[in-house]
């Protein structure tokens, strides 16, 4: 079967002539969660906003990315305008690296759960509750519907990151990129998230593409890997394999630089904690 | 629980508003001593200054002759009845001098104001959208050009073409001289002559208000622009507005109902300066366009040093402040759900 994204040989410039993105070429199967690995500045991040149209003004892309979520197949950095909105938020969503940012501080929950719903699904407002209610619970987050009428600055860093993904997952996409998602949070937290979006790809089939610099996560979570620097894809391969037999001398580094505690198990759950 | 949060800020703000009130008296009661010269040789002519008797019996009549502080607490005890004193200019109550001529600015400022508003939103938004390209260029000079214009020479010059050349437009005042104004009921003479019925007279009144309003406006939204622009520059960089185009909405839908929504915070503490500067009075435009005006006001009560009157326009202007602001403050918690509910 054919992966529902196939990126290849995609190059970004930016405005100035700066090479961000040079040559990368990645695939993510249906139903998987491939990971993207690097330090701040590889690319990774520059990558996830060309899949969602969001790159900088005045930025040029070479290379294809057929996204084979929708109807037919389409090269997603030709897309105008019009077309990338009746992809992105649909077909293809997106979670940032920091909730407390990446909502929006004066409009409720519930209206920014639903406002992509009824413009995409042509939903009703009531409708489009009912369905907001199902997602907040969906990701757990407690009383969903007092959690409508309220702002994200009433909800705890792991709570907002968790209405975001109830937010990214509003229309069903078949993808979602996750932008270091769990990296502003702390380790219990993290878990919780991590364990969330597993049960997801479990449960409805969602392929994610999920970007860290943590490795500990990425092999926690993912079962393909790539390690991104300076602009390209160094190496990749299965996330296993990547990590305890890595070819590549920086992905070797990277490896040996990661904490060094045995960690990533689950930690215990701390009692009343939640995440 | 809100309620009793909002009662406690209005209850801060009226005692920090009648503190001020007080200091604003004080102070623009000594600033009057200080100046050389008084109030009678600027009513009075030059005759009836040679007269002792004339002079005493002024003196008298207005209080002067009383030590400083008494005429101090006798103005505070007046105007704790409501009293602001008799203008030693015009002979009438400081009070109805308001009265005539606040209406005459608010006619000129409310919609100055929302015209600006508008406008400068507008065209804020477009400049920050188009952010170093050509139409913010455009933008830019634009506002330039304004904010260095001198009120009084756009005002000369839009009377010079709407008047004198085109012939649009009447020179001055609010009312063509051969209409018999009508009846002050709100002191605006556009709506009291609609409220009686006289549409051709609001008419000429509301072609009496366009060229003051135009200059107003071009000066406010020049300033506004300004601000607009950098604070939707800076909400348009912000995670939350790609998040919204992240999730595919109208690009219409991304700039009206999360970029705006949060760049208006600054936005509404300059238009509240904007507002209160427009209110307490623009001499010059007032003096070109013969508007009779509370900058009119103020500026011939100052130089006849006329104190009740001078007092009575700064209290007016402070009541003008403190109101917008805390009319600016409650527009904050309105927009901002993290100021309403902390």
């Amino acid at each position: 079967m054919s992966p529902i994204l196939s990126i290849e040989q995609l190059a970004i410039t930016l405005r100035g002539d700066l090479r961000v993105v040079d040559d990368v070429s990645l695939e993510v199967p249906e139903g998987e969660i491939v990971g993207i690995a690097g330090e701040s500045g590889s690319g990774k991040s520059m990558t996830a906003s060309a899949l969602l149209g969001l790159l900088p003004d005045r930025s040029v892309t070479a290379g294809q990315a057929w996204w084979r979520g929708g109807r037919e197949p389409v090269d997603l950095l030709t897309l105008d305008q019009r077309s990338w909105n009746r992809v992105r938020g649909r077909e293809i969503a997106m979670v940032f690296q920091d909730a407390t940012a990446s909502l929006h501080p004066m409009l409720t929950v519930g209206t920014q759960i639903t406002e992509h719903m009824r413009v995409h699904l042509k939903m009703s407002r009531r409708a489009a509750r009912a369905r907001a209610i199902e997602l907040l619970d969906r990701v757990r987050i407690p009383d969903p519907e007092g959690a409508l009428r309220s702002y994200p600055h009433q909800f705890s860093g792991g709570m907002r990151q968790r209405v975001a993904i109830a937010a990214a997952l509003a229309c069903e996409p078949r993808l979602l990129v996750a932008d270091e998602p769990t990296t502003a949070l702390d380790v219990t937290v993290q878990a919780g998230i991590l364990r969330l979006l597993e049960e997801l790809r479990i449960e409805s089939g969602l392929s994610v593409l999920f970007i860290t610099h943590d490795l500990a996560v990425l092999a926690a979570l993912t079962t393909h890997a790539y390690v991104f620097r300076e602009g390209r894809v160094i190496e990749s391969g299965p996330t296993e394999a990547l990590l305890f037999h890595p070819e590549h001398d920086y992905t070797k580094t990277l490896v040996a630089a990661r904490p060094q505690a045995d960690d990533w198990d689950d930690p215990e759950p701390v009692a009343g904690a939640t995440a | 629980m809100l309620g009793s949060v909002l009662l406690g800020f209005l209850v801060r703000r009226a005692i920090i508003t009648v503190v001020l009130l007080v200091g604003v008296t004080l102070v623009s009661f000594l600033l009057i001593q200080a100046v050389p010269g008084d109030t009678m040789s600027a009513t009075l002519s030059e005759q009836a200054l040679q007269d002792p008797e004339i002079v005493a019996a002024y003196r008298e009549r207005w209080g002067l002759d009383q030590p400083l502080y008494v005429q101090y607490l006798v103005y505070m005890r007046n105007l704790l009845q409501g009293d602001l004193g008799v203008s030693q200019q015009t002979g009438r109550p400081v009070l109805d001098d308001l009265l005539t001529y606040v209406p005459a600015t608010l006619e000129l400022a409310l919609p100055a104001m929302v015209l600006s508003l508008v406008i400068g939103v507008a065209v804020g938004l477009y400049a920050a959208v188009k952010h170093d390209r050509l139409g913010d260029h455009a933008v830019r000079a634009g506002t330039l050009v304004g904010l260095s214009t001198p009120p009084f020479w756009l005002a000369l010059v839009v009377l010079y073409v709407f008047f004198f050349l085109l012939g649009v437009s009447p020179s001055g005042g609010r009312l063509s001289t051969w209409i018999v104004p009508p009846e002050q009921v709100t002191g605006s003479v556009v709506l009291d002559a609609a409220l009686e019925g006289r549409w051709d007279v609001a008419w000429d009144a509301v072609q009496h208000t366009a060229l003051p309003i135009l200059v107003l406006t071009v000066l406010t939204v020049a300033m506004l622009v300004r601000f607009v622009r950098s604070a939707m520059l800076e909400v348009l960089d912000a995670d939350y507005v790609r998040a919204a185009r992240a999730k595919g909405l109208p690009g219409s839908r991304v700039l009206t109902a999360h970029v705006l929504r949060a760049g208006m915070v600054p936005v509404i503490t300059v238009s509240g300066l904007a507002f209160a500067s427009l209110l307490s009075g623009t001499v010059l435009v007032e003096q070109i366009f013969s508007w009779p005006g509370v900058g009119q006001y103020a500026y011939r009560s100052a130089t006849a040093l006329d104190l009740p009157a001078v007092l009575g326009v700064s209290l007016f202007v402070a009541v003008v402040y403190t109101a917008v602001n805390l009319v600016v403050d409650l527009a904050y918690g309105l927009i901002d759900p993290r100021i309403r509910l902390s």
